[in-house]
C-alpha cells in the first residue's frame, strides 16, 4: 500500500516541479485575473454609489466575495480533461496503459499538483489587497472550525471538478476532440458556481435549482463558509450533495474508461 | 504593398480559410459543442445582467437594453475578429517562437506579419459573432431604437478601428515571446479587457482612471464607442482618442515585431 502511494506521490512531485517551472507565467496570469476582479469592484461601487443596498453583503462584503472567487478558482480546474484528450489524440496514453499504475490516480496527482501551486500563487498575490483594502477582511468569519470546514469544502470541490472533467476527457475516446463540451460546462458554470454573482442574490427559484447541482459547492459554498452566514445543517447537506455527485461521476468514469479503452486506436504504435 | 501583392495575399488567405474550415469540420460534434459553449456563455452573461437590473433599475444612468447592446458589440469584436481570426493564429506563432521552430514561417515569400496574424482561423468562434448580431437585432426589435444608415456606417468604421486596436494589443503581447519565451499569460491580456468592455464606460472613467482606461488600457474605446455611434449618442472626442490610440499601437507593434524577429532564436535546422 505504502509502495503504491509512493508512485503517486512521485507523479505529484514531478507535476509540482513541472508547474513551478512556469511560476512567473502563472503569477502574471493571476495578476491579470485580479484586473478582472477590479471590473467587479467598479461595477458594485457604482451600484453602491447610486444609493443602492447590496443586500446581505454591503460593498466590502461583495468585494471580498469576488476576491475570494478569484483566489480559489483554481480548484475548478479542467486540466485533466485537456491532458487526457492530448494523450488520447497523440497516442501517448499507450505508454501509460502498459505501466503498473492507476491511470485515474495518475491524472488526479497531476491535477492536485497544479491546483496547489496555482492556489499558493493566488494567495500570495492576494496579500497586497489585504494592505490596500484592509476593511473588506472584517467580513471573514475566522475560527478554527470555519477554516477547517473551508479546507474540507475546497478539497471536495477539487475532487468533484476532477471527476467531472475526467468524464469529459474520456469522451475524447469517441469524439477525439472534447474541448467544445468542456467549454459548454465551463461557461454554464460561470453563473452556477457563483463566479459571476453570489447565488444568494439570485431569484429564489433559480437559487433552489442551482443548490441541487454540484456547481454551487465549488466556489459559492466554500466562500460562504469562510464568510459566515451558513448553518451547520446547510454545510452537512452541502457535503452530502457533493459526495453523491462525486460518487456518480466516479462510477461513470469507471464505466466510460472501460468502454473507451475498447475504442482507443493507439495512434503512433 | 502593390495591388497584385494584395491580391496574392487575399488568395492565400482564402485558401487558408478553406483549409481551416475543413480541419474544424473534421470534428463536427466538437464544432456543435463549441456553438453550445458560446451560447452557454451568453446565457450566463444575460442572466447576470437581468439579475442586476431586476434589483437595480439603472447602472451609471443606463438601462438594461443598453447593457445588452454593449454585450452585442462586445461579441462582435470578440467573436468576429479576436477569436475567429487572430487568437489561434497569434497563439500558434507565439508557441513556435518559444520552441524556436518558426523559421519556416519567417522565410515564406509573403508578408510575414500578415501571415502570422491570420493563418489559423477558428471557425468554432463564428457563433460568438452570430450571438452578437442576434443580440443587436433583438435590442433594436424589442426596444424601438432608431438607427440611421449614417450611424450604422459610422459604427461599423469605429468597430473596425476597435478591432484594429485589439489586434495590435494582442500582437504586442505575442511579440513578448521573442524575449520571455513563454508569453501565454501575457497573451491573456485581451481576455481581461473583454469583461470591462461590456459595461458603460461611465463606471470606469472617474478621476485618473479616465486617462488609464482610455489611453493605457483602452477599454473605453472598444465596445462603447461603436455602440454609442450606432445610437447616435457618441461624444466626438472619443473618435479622436480611438484614432490616436490606434496609430500609437500600430507603431509600437511594428517596432516590437521588427526588433523581435532580430532576437528570434532558432532551435535547429
Amino acid at each position: 500500500m505504502c509502495q503504491e502511494m509512493k508512485k503517486y506521490l512521485l507523479f505529484f512531485k514531478n507535476s509540482f516541479e513541472e508547474v513551478l517551472v512556469y511560476r512567473a507565467n502563472l503569477a502574471f496570469g493571476f495578476f491579470l485575473k485580479l484586473i478582472t476582479f477590479l471590473a467587479f469592484i467598479f461595477i458594485w461601487r457604482q451600484i453602491a454609489s447610486e444609493g443602492n443596498e447590496i443586500e446581505g453583503y454591503g460593498l466590502d462584503g461583495i468585494i471580498l466575495y469576488y476576491l475570494l472567487t478569484q483566489t480559489i478558482d483554481s480548484v475548478y480546474s479542467s486540466n485533466c480533461a485537456r491532458l487526457l484528450r492530448e494523450d488520447i489524440l497523440s497516442g501517448n496514453l499507450s505508454g501509460r496503459l502498459v505501466r503498473p499504475f492507476s491511470k485515474i490516480f495518475y491524472y488526479f496527482a497531476k491535477q492536485v499538483a497544479q491546483v496547489i501551486v496555482e492556489g499558493f500563487i493566488h494567495i500570495i498575490l492576494t496579500l497586497p489587497v489585504l494592505i490596500v483594502l484592509p476593511d473588506i477582511f472584517m467580513n471573514l468569519d475566522i475560527s478554527l472550525s470555519s477554516v477547517l470546514l473551508f479546507i474540507i469544502s475546497i478539497i471536495m470541490a477539487m475532487i468533484f471538478s476532477f471527476s467531472l472533467f475526467f468524464s469529459i476527457g474520456i469522451i475524447s475516446f469517441w469524439t477525439k476532440q472534447s474541448g467544445g463540451l468542456q467549454m459548454v460546462v465551463k461557461n454554464a458554470a460561470r453563473i452556477l458556481t457563483g463566479d459571476l454573482i453570489p447565488l444568494d442574490l439570485l431569484p429564489f427559484t433559480f437559487r433552489r435549482f442551482v443548490l441541487f447541482t454540484p456547481f454551487a459547492y465549488i466556489l459559492y459554498f466554500p466562500i460562504k463558509i469562510i464568510m459566515g452566514g451558513i448553518s451547520n445543517a446547510e454545510i452537512v447537506r452541502s457535503f452530502i450533495i457533493v459526495i453523491i455527485w462525486i460518487s456518480i461521476f466516479n462510477f461513470l468514469n469507471l464505466v466510460l474508461w472501460k468502454k473507451g479503452l475498447k475504442k482507443y486506436e493507439a495512434v503512433g504504435i | 504593398m502593390k495591388l497584385s501583392g494584395f491580391r496574392k495575399h487575399m488568395r492565400i488567405w482564402k485558401r487558408l480559410i478553406k483549409l481551416e474550415l475543413m480541419t474544424d469540420m473534421q470534428y463536427r460534434l466538437n464544432f456543435l459543442f463549441s456553438f453550445l459553449g458560446t451560447s452557454a456563455w451568453l446565457t450566463s452573461e444575460l442572466l447576470f445582467i437581468n439579475f442586476l437590473f431586476d434589483k437595480y433599475q439603472t447602472i451609471a444612468g443606463w438601462e438594461r437594453q443598453f447593457l445588452i447592446l454593449l454585450v452585442g458589440f462586445n461579441q462582435l469584436w470578440v467573436g468576429g475578429l479576436y477569436f475567429l481570426i487572430i487568437w489561434r493564429s497569434l497563439t500558434h506563432i507565439a508557441d513556435q517562437i518559444r520552441r524556436g521552430v518558426a523559421d519556416r514561417i519567417f522565410t515564406l515569400p509573403v508578408n510575414t506579419r500578415f501571415f502570422v496574424s491570420v493563418f489559423k482561423i477558428d471557425w468554432t468562434s463564428l457563433s460568438i459573432m452570430l450571438n452578437g448580431i442576434f443580440l443587436i437585432i433583438y435590442v433594436l426589435w424589442e426596444y424601438d431604437f432608431e438607427v440611421t444608415f449614417l450611424n450604422l456606417l459610422f459604427s461599423l468604421v469605429l468597430l473596425l478601428l476597435s478591432g484594429w486596436i485589439i489586434y495590435c494589443l494582442h500582437f504586442i503581447s505575442m511579440c513578448t515571446s521573442f524575449w520571455i519565451k513563454n508569453s501565454a499569460s501575457i497573451m491573456y491580456f485581451v481576455n481581461v479587457l473583454d469583461r470591462f468592455t461590456r459595461y458603460p464606460y461611465e463606471i470606469f472613467t472617474k478621476g485618473v482612471w479616465s486617462f488609464i482606461f482610455t489611453f493605457i488600457i483602452p477599454i473605453v474605446i472598444i465596445a462603447n464607442v461603436p455602440a454609442r455611434a450606432f445610437l447616435g449618442i457618441l461624444d466626438f472626442k472619443y473618435v479622436l482618442y480611438s484614432i490616436t490610440v490606434a496609430v500609437f499601437l500600430t507603431i509600437i507593434s511594428q517596432v516590437l515585431w521588427i526588433l523581435g524577429i532580430k532576437r528570434y532564436e532558432s532551435s535547429g535546422s
